[in-house]
């Protein structure tokens, strides 16, 4: 029962980051026009920023967390201009492949001049350690706790902004119909450039708390979460943000399951063979691809 | 022949192989990575075979075209009416979970694989009779009535669907036709590098033959076979210093090329500009010869 209490703690505060990324990732799909296959990698960088930042300025908490939240919003905001030629000419599965090159840069970048490849482990001030609550031998760190309340408020926010904003509605247009937005006057770069920030931002908070979840980060950790936000995307249902949430928070909850009680490295088999029989019964996803 | 020289040309026809499956079913404008994974499954069942039963290349290597073709019709099935993300995802989702299923069984292995693949002596010439095999069957596809309806399939699949064209069967048959040629890579390429371990049927060899096709160009079989052997060989004539960088140089070419020219170098226009200016150049060779003559 302990076991399961842990691992239950643990797939909540990992499922609730992942319910962020997915959140960034289908906001880049409907307002973006894009298939950003490389934001998880952007995330990962971000992580390296902030390890970076904490590193050299003695682990200062707050300068580690502003450079991967700094560093996520900057690092999406500069590949807009990459990606706007593509989601003009509506070339989506092209975008998909321009990602997947430029996943494909990042983690050279981090494999090859970051740490000199070596996997890095961010500092316990960060990662938040100390038990807060006790159950038997479960416990709840503080860290497992932060995680999931900044990841819930962080939601709560994005969430406002799309459902009580002018910013808001212009975004929910433009995944509806692009060109009926354009139409209605809404300007569909400024409004691109926007979401690419405000996915950026939400990444950057995704790579503060992934870093608090998980303790380390490795190169290969990009093309990881990327396979991840994909599946969970897709057992939602492509570009809608509602199911993305509760998505995330299924495969969470699935993988900690697994490492808990099935022998071996089951976990990554388990996860896609859900999203292989989700796409084998319905191919749009379960709650299907509504912006 | 050397080693070095034998493994480029033998890994070459592997790889061109291989993205020729990525390009078969892009011709209907789905991006299928199965191949890979059930490239997997060939050179896994066609090493068992050898290694653990004792059967012989020429027996192990039909079981294990066998077995791919047939696994190759259960995701084939189920992805034939999917939207083109869902199956790139799904068969992304099949390269992982393959490898996890590989990794986990003891039977292959586990991370550690599978070794000790004998040598088979005429490999080389058996792969380029198998890539040739190929070649004229995708040339013979392109350039008949099933390679028109994939061109109306690709440019709309409701005009296609209203011409009468079984979208649903026409994707199904070639991802089972991708399917059997990833298999017979996978036995080549086991029986290439004789080892066999989870590790290179993932995610960063997807991305290499991702780079082959998209950058050689999708809308031709040509493409692949001009720069799999350029891109391929870039690593190995650079530096070392230089090479290391390998996956940054595909990226950046990837990039580049999907950019700035997206269909890739060698796409149609580019084929008929060739087509032209080859027959101008015989035209008037064939003009100075017989001015020489008279």
């Amino acid at each position: 029962m302990e076991i399961f209490i842990a691992q239950l703690i643990n797939a909540i505060a990992l499922g609730s980051v992942y319910a962020l990324l997915v959140t960034g990732f289908n906001l880049l799909v409907v307002v973006g026009g894009i298939f950003p296959f490389a934001y998880s990698h952007i995330v990962v960088l971000s992580m390296y920023m902030c390890w970076f930042a904490m590193k050299v300025t003695g682990d200062n908490l707050l300068a580690g967390i502003l450079a991967g939240v700094f560093a996520g919003t900057g690092f999406s905001f500069i590949t807009e201009p990459i990606f706007r030629p593509l989601a003009k000419r509506g070339a989506v599965l092209g975008s998909f492949i321009v990602a997947m090159a430029m996943s494909l840069i990042i983690t050279e970048i981090m494999s090859q001049k970051l740490n000199m490849g070596i996997v890095i482990s961010f500092p316990q001030s960060l990662q938040g350690e100390e038990a807060l609550i006790r159950f038997g031998a479960a416990t709840i760190t503080a860290g497992q706790i932060g995680t999931v309340v900044g990841s819930i408020g962080a939601g709560f926010g994005f969430f406002f902004l799309l459902y009580r904003t002018k910013q808001g509605r212009a975004f929910r247009a433009m995944g509806q119909s692009p060109f009926s937005a354009r139409l209605l006057g809404i300007p569909i770069v400024k409004t691109r450039i926007y979401a690419y920030i405000i996915a950026g931002l939400l990444g950057g908070i995704s790579a503060v708390f992934l870093a608090m979840a998980l303790g380390t980060a490795s190169s290969s950790l990009g093309d990881n979460l990327a396979l991840k936000v994909m599946a969970v995307a897709m057992f939602a249902g492509v570009g809608n943000l509602g199911g993305g949430l509760v998505a995330a928070l299924i495969l969470g909850l699935s993988e900690g399951m697994v490492l808990a009680y099935l022998p071996g490295d089951w976990s990554q088999a388990i996860a896609f063979g859900m999203i292989m029989v989700v796409v084998m019964i319905r191919p749009k996803g379960l709650f299907g691809t509504m912006a | 022949m050397s080693l070095g020289l034998y493994y480029y040309f033998q890994l070459t026809a592997i790889f061109i192989m291989l993205g020729w499956t990525l390009y078969w079913v892009y011709r209907i404008g789905q991006l299928n990575n199965a191949p890979i994974a059930i490239m997997a499954i060939g050179a896994y069942l066609s090493a068992y075979a050898v290694l653990k039963w004792g059967w012989p290349f020429g027996l192990a290597m039909p079981f294990a075209v066998i077995c791919g073709a047939a696994f190759a019709l259960i995701p084939a099935l189920s992805l034939g009416r999917a939207p083109a993300f869902a199956m790139v995802i799904a068969t992304i989702a099949l390269i992982f979970i393959m490898q996890t299923v590989f990794r986990n069984l003891p039977w292959f292995g586990g991370s550690i694989g599978l070794f000790g693949i004998p040598k088979i002596k005429s490999l080389l010439w058996i792969t380029y009779g198998v890539l040739v095999f190929f070649g004229i069957l995708i040339f013979r596809f392109d350039h008949s009535r099933l390679g028109r309806a994939a061109d109306v399939i690709f440019e709309d699949r409701d005009v296609a669907g209203t011409l009468g064209i079984n979208i649903y069967l026409f994707s199904v048959c070639l991802q089972v036709m991708t399917g059997v040629m990833g298999t017979v890579a996978g036995v080549l390429y086991a029986f290439t590098i004789r080892t066999v371990i989870p590790v290179y049927f993932g995610f960063p060899f997807l991305l290499a033959i991702t780079t082959f096709i998209f950058v050689g160009g999708y809308t031709t079989m040509w493409g692949v076979i001009v720069f799999t052997p350029i891109l391929w060989g870039i690593p190995i004539i650079l530096p070392e210093s230089v090479a290391v960088y390998k996956n940054f140089i595909y990226g950046i070419l990837l990039m580049g090329t999907l950019l700035l020219r997206s269909e890739g170098v060698i796409d149609r226009r580019f084929l008929h500009r060739l087509h032209m200016n080859t027959g101008i150049m015989v035209k008037r060779l064939f003009r100075g010869l017989k001015k020489s003559e008279t």
